[in-house]
């Protein structure tokens, strides 16, 4: 294989890399009626503004989930955290249980019929149902 | 009237609380916690210092010469739990912290309790102590202590990390009674696409020795609010929220040792509307509170307002907030009204996920001239949660 050719299969894998990690798949448990959803309706159960899913998270050292709040709700994380202070400390509920990986994730997703969470679109696999690919 | 509350208890306690808040959020404590993640303990901390940096009382000055033990001009910065600034440096007024421990042994079941500790009350207070029960996604209903929600941000006015001010504005934020015993009931629905929240309570209140009282009366002021009910509905879409309110009291307040005992019927109503872009924000909040003296036969009326706009350029966030008070009364020879604005610039620097840094400028003018003098007040402070 010649050198040009193998710099743009190395970039073509890069590209892909970097496009892979950065759609974002929008889960609940594959027994969960729900079948699709906009991005403002996922955004509003990781906001506190309705409980009809259970949203889990990821940790706030995961760059998915820097990058899921900005998509998702153009919100930074420390405007979520003061969200969910407000809510937390006046009786109105608690903050998503947090997890680590993808792999946790969709663990937990499998274990609860009212989850909802978000797992780079790669992690995706059929433990769980996507609702919602946001690019 | 001096205060004989001390530093040293207090800086005890809030070090006692804020160790067990930091023993709590320990490596340890944690892998306890997830063994069993219905237990959850979390808590947060103010620490607020002040004072002010300018200001004189006016020869027509007709207010007290002291508030609370503060030798004036001076300010009162927290009117609920009696917190006033003067020339000299103090952390006492607002500094504040709190612990929370929520237990859900089921999915529909769950129980709060806050208790919260302040340089202004060093006893530990029951904030918050329920149970709650959700019949299902919509419904739910709490028994117990709680916050009584006359203001948008009454419920959580102690979490500083949750606004941009230093405080909640003093001109709306702060009467005798902050909490009740008692019970709600919530409805959380969708209508298109905005989430809404109604919920209606009602309870009651009594304070053995109003903090609120002790700005204004010497010796030990009883104050208890009865037959305390009321209700509020909140609408957000996309970036718009807007609440209303309304509540109803009857109002006693006694002071044997001053010879005190009235009754009023207080009601409030109050709107508040916020808009919040992707940076820029907007808050504001319009209120009246009315009280009729049974007895004496007078009305005392108060609308209060709060506007303020900020901007968040990455970890910073000035915000500039205008805040008014106006008092109105029908019976002058019985009950002479208070009005008080207030300009203010306040800097926020978000430090990390869970904690703030900011710095606050209040030009405040006492209109009526009767109730601690024109101020400029300077304060910092640090908020955290665990």
């Amino acid at each position: 294989m010649s050198q040009p050719i193998i710099a743009l299969a190395a970039l073509a894998g890069l590209l892909a890399a970097g496009s892979a990690r950065a759609e974002i798949a929008v889960i609940t448990n594959v027994n969960n009626p729900a079948t699709r959803m906009f991005t403002e309706q996922a955004a509003q159960f990781f906001l506190g503004q309705s409980n009809a899913f259970t949203p889990i998270d990821q940790t706030p050292d995961t760059a998915i989930r820097t990058e899921f709040y900005k998509k998702a709700a153009n919100k930074t994380l420390v405007q979520v955290s003061a969200i969910w202070s407000r809510i937390a400390f006046s009786g109105k509920g608690m903050p998503p249980k947090e997890f680590r990986s993808n792999a946790e994730v969709k663990k937990a997703v499998a274990e609860d019929p009212k989850a909802i969470a978000y797992i780079d679109k790669s992690a995706v696999d059929d433990t769980v149902k996507v609702l919602l690919v946001i690019p | 009237m001096t205060d004989a509350r001390p530093n040293s208890t207090w800086l005890f306690t809030g070090c006692a609380l804020a160790g067990m808040c930091i023993a709590f959020s320990a490596p340890g404590f944690a892998q306890t916690a997830a063994a069993n993640a219905n237990l959850k303990f979390s808590g947060f901390m103010t620490v607020t210092g002040g004072k002010i940096i300018g200001g004189r009382l006016q020869d027509s000055y007709e207010g007290p010469a002291v508030i609370d033990g503060t030798a004036c001009p001076c300010y009162t910065a927290d009117w609920g739990n009696a917190g006033v600034y003067s020339k000299s440096f103090s952390l006492k007024p607002e500094s504040r912290v709190g612990v929370q421990v929520n237990y859900a042994p089921s999915p529909n079941l769950n129980f709060g309790a806050q208790i919260v500790s302040r340089g202004s009350d060093a006893k530990p207070n029951l904030q918050w102590g329920y149970a709650g029960y959700s019949f299902n996604d919509n419904w739910e209903a709490q028994v117990g202590r709680k916050r009584i929600p006359l203001y948008y941000y009454s419920d959580f006015q102690d979490i500083g990390l949750a606004y941009p001010w230093v405080n909640a504005p003093p001109e709306l934020y702060g009467w005798e009674a902050t909490n009740y015993n008692g019970g709600s009931v919530r409805h959380r629905g969708d209508m298109g696409n905005a989430n809404y929240t109604a919920s209606a309570f009602a309870g009651k209140e009594t304070v053995k020795d109003s903090l609120y009282q002790q700005l204004y009366y010497p010796g030990t002021t009883k104050v208890t609010w009865s037959r305390l009910a009321g209700a509020d509905f909140e609408l957000s879409n996309g970036p718009f929220t807007t609440r209303l309110v309304y509540m109803q009291a009857r109002v006693r307040t006694q002071n044997p040792g001053i010879d005190l005992d009235t009754s009023a019927d207080l009601n409030a109503y109050g709107i508040a509307a916020n808009a919040d872009f992707d940076d820029w924000f907007v808050l504001s909040e319009l209120t009246q509170l009315t009280r009729k003296f049974i007895a004496e036969r007078y009305k005392v009326s108060a609308p209060a307002l709060t506007l303020g706009a900020g901007i968040r350029l990455g970890k910073w966030t000035p915000f500039f907030n205008y805040a008014r008070y106006i008092e109105r009364t029908d019976d002058r020879s019985q009950y002479a009204p208070q009005s008080f604005r207030r300009t203010s610039v306040t800097l926020r620097y978000d430090i990390d996920l869970s904690s703030a840094l900011k710095a606050q400028f209040d030009r405040h003018i006492d209109i009526t001239n009767n109730f601690g003098g024109n101020v400029t007040l300077f304060r910092v402070s640090y908020d955290r949660k665990f």
